[in-house]
């Protein structure tokens, strides 16, 4: 009970602050770089949920193509041109190839 | 062998390879027919080996593929009473129709509607609705189980604080689907709202 009375203070508390920081975007996942040797310096790769959740359902990807937990998944260009990761879709047929006007889709 | 030797063949050889310069390619027509033309590259268009450096020379002279505003299509879609997109209400109402698979033929995971409520010992003021329903309408019933779930209500010791660490309904809610501290009573089904 006494638990149950500090989880209802929080809730006063929760609805006294500023409707919670769920921003529009929740689900957009940055990417870490795997591999060292190459554009280390080059913006790390954005994954947004929101753009696919509305085309796809999440067992398309999930567990098929990516792990449920960011970074699980060595991810890189190569992968990617070998048709692998975000390759599957990202091939110029599904969706936009890894071409050299396409980069600043996904490295912002 | 002397010197002289090797000069004469040196000699021969350069002649040799100034005839045979000249007269192979007629003659490999001849024999091979016309030279191959290359191939046009068929397929995808290929990204060149990134060069940090040479990013200006890379980007001219090419025209943008067409971009749609997914931005604009998600500030469409309905919003919870937390100010988060309602993602089950748009599904329902048919304002988004994620595909199934990558294949056009591809079918829907089963849909099951069962409800699980998950009481806490020490709270039953805070009793959990758990819908299977919109869960199973885009996850596949081995996202959650038993990777993250027991198949048996009650069979795992969730808590809040596990669930705000990331751990049981918090690995998709927070990162992923609504924010558990913005909407205790969408899970907490006896609470006010
Ligand atoms: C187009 C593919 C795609 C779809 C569809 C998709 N996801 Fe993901 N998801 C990803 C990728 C990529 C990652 C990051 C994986 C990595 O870093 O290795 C990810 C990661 C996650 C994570 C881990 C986040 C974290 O912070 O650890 C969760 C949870 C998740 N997805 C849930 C969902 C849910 C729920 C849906 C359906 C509403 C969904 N995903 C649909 C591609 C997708
Ligand atoms: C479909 C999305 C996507 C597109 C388009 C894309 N990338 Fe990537 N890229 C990724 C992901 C995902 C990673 C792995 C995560 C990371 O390192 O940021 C990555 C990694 C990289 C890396 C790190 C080293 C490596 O090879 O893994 C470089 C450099 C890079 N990309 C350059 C480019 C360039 C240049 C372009 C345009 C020709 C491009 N990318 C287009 C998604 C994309
Ligand atoms: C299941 C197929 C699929 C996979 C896997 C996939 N994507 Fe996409 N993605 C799409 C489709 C379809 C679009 C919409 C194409 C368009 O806008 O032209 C898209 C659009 C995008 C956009 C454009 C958003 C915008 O505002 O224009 C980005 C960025 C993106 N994907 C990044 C990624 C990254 C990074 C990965 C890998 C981690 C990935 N995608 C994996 C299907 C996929
Ligand atoms: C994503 C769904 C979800 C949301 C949102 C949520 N909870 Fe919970 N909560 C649970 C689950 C599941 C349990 C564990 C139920 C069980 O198995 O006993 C739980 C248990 C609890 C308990 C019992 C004590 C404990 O820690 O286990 C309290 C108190 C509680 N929640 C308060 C809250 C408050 C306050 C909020 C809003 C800030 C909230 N919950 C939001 C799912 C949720
Ligand atoms: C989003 C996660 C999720 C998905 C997807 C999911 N379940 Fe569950 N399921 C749960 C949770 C949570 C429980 C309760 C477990 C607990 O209390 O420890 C549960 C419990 C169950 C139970 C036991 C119910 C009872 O009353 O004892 C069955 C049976 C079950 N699930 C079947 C399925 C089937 C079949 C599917 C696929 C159609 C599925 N589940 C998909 C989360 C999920
Ligand atoms: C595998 C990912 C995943 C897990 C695990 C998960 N959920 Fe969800 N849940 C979702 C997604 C995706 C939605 C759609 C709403 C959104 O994205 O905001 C959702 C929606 C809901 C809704 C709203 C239903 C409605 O009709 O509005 C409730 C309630 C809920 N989840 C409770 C739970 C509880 C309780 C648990 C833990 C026992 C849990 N979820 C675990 C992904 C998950």
């Amino acid at each position: 009970m006494r638990q149950a009375a500090l989880w209802l203070a929080l809730l006063v508390l929760a609805t006294l602050l500023p409707a919670a920081q769920v921003s529009a975007e929740q689900g957009d996942i940055v990417f870490t770089r795997s591999s060292k040797e190459e554009g280390a310096d080059y913006p790390p790769a954005t994954f947004p949920h929101y753009v696919h959740r509305m085309q796809f359902k999440c067992y398309v990807c999930h567990d098929a193509i990516f792990k449920m937990k960011a970074g699980a998944d060595k991810v890189s260009m190569d992968a990617i041109d070998k048709g692998k990761f975000c390759g599957t879709c990202h091939n110029a047929t599904i969706a936009f190839g890894p071409t050299f006007e396409s980069c600043q889709r996904c490295h912002k | 062998m002397s010197v002289r030797f090797w000069r004469v063949r040196a000699l021969a050889m350069l002649l040799a390879l100034f005839v045979g310069g000249c007269t192979a390619p007629p003659l490999l027509t001849a024999v091979l027919g016309p030279p191959l033309k290359p191939l046009p590259v068929a397929g995808r268009l290929r990204r060149p080996v990134y060069k940090p450096y040479h990013e200006e020379t890379m980007t001219y002279n090419l025209v943008p593929p067409p971009k749609a505003d997914w931005h604009a299509k998600l500030k469409a879609l309905p919003l919870t009473a937390a100010g988060g997109t309602d993602w089950v209400k748009a599904l329902n109402e048919n304002l988004i129709k994620p595909k199934p698979g990558l294949d056009a033929k591809a079918e829907d995971e089963p849909v099951m509607d069962l409800d699980v409520v998950l009481t806490p010992k020490d709270a039953p003021d805070f009793k959990v609705t758990y819908p299977h329903k919109p869960h199973t309408q885009i996850l596949s019933c081995d996202n959650c189980h038993t990777g993250i779930f027991q198949m048996q209500a009650g069979a795992d010791p969730i808590t809040m604080e596990k669930i705000f660490a990331g751990e049981y309904c918090g690995r998709c809610h927070g990162p992923v689907a609504f924010d558990p501290a913005s909407a205790c009573p969408r899970c907490h089904t006896a609470m006010p709202q």
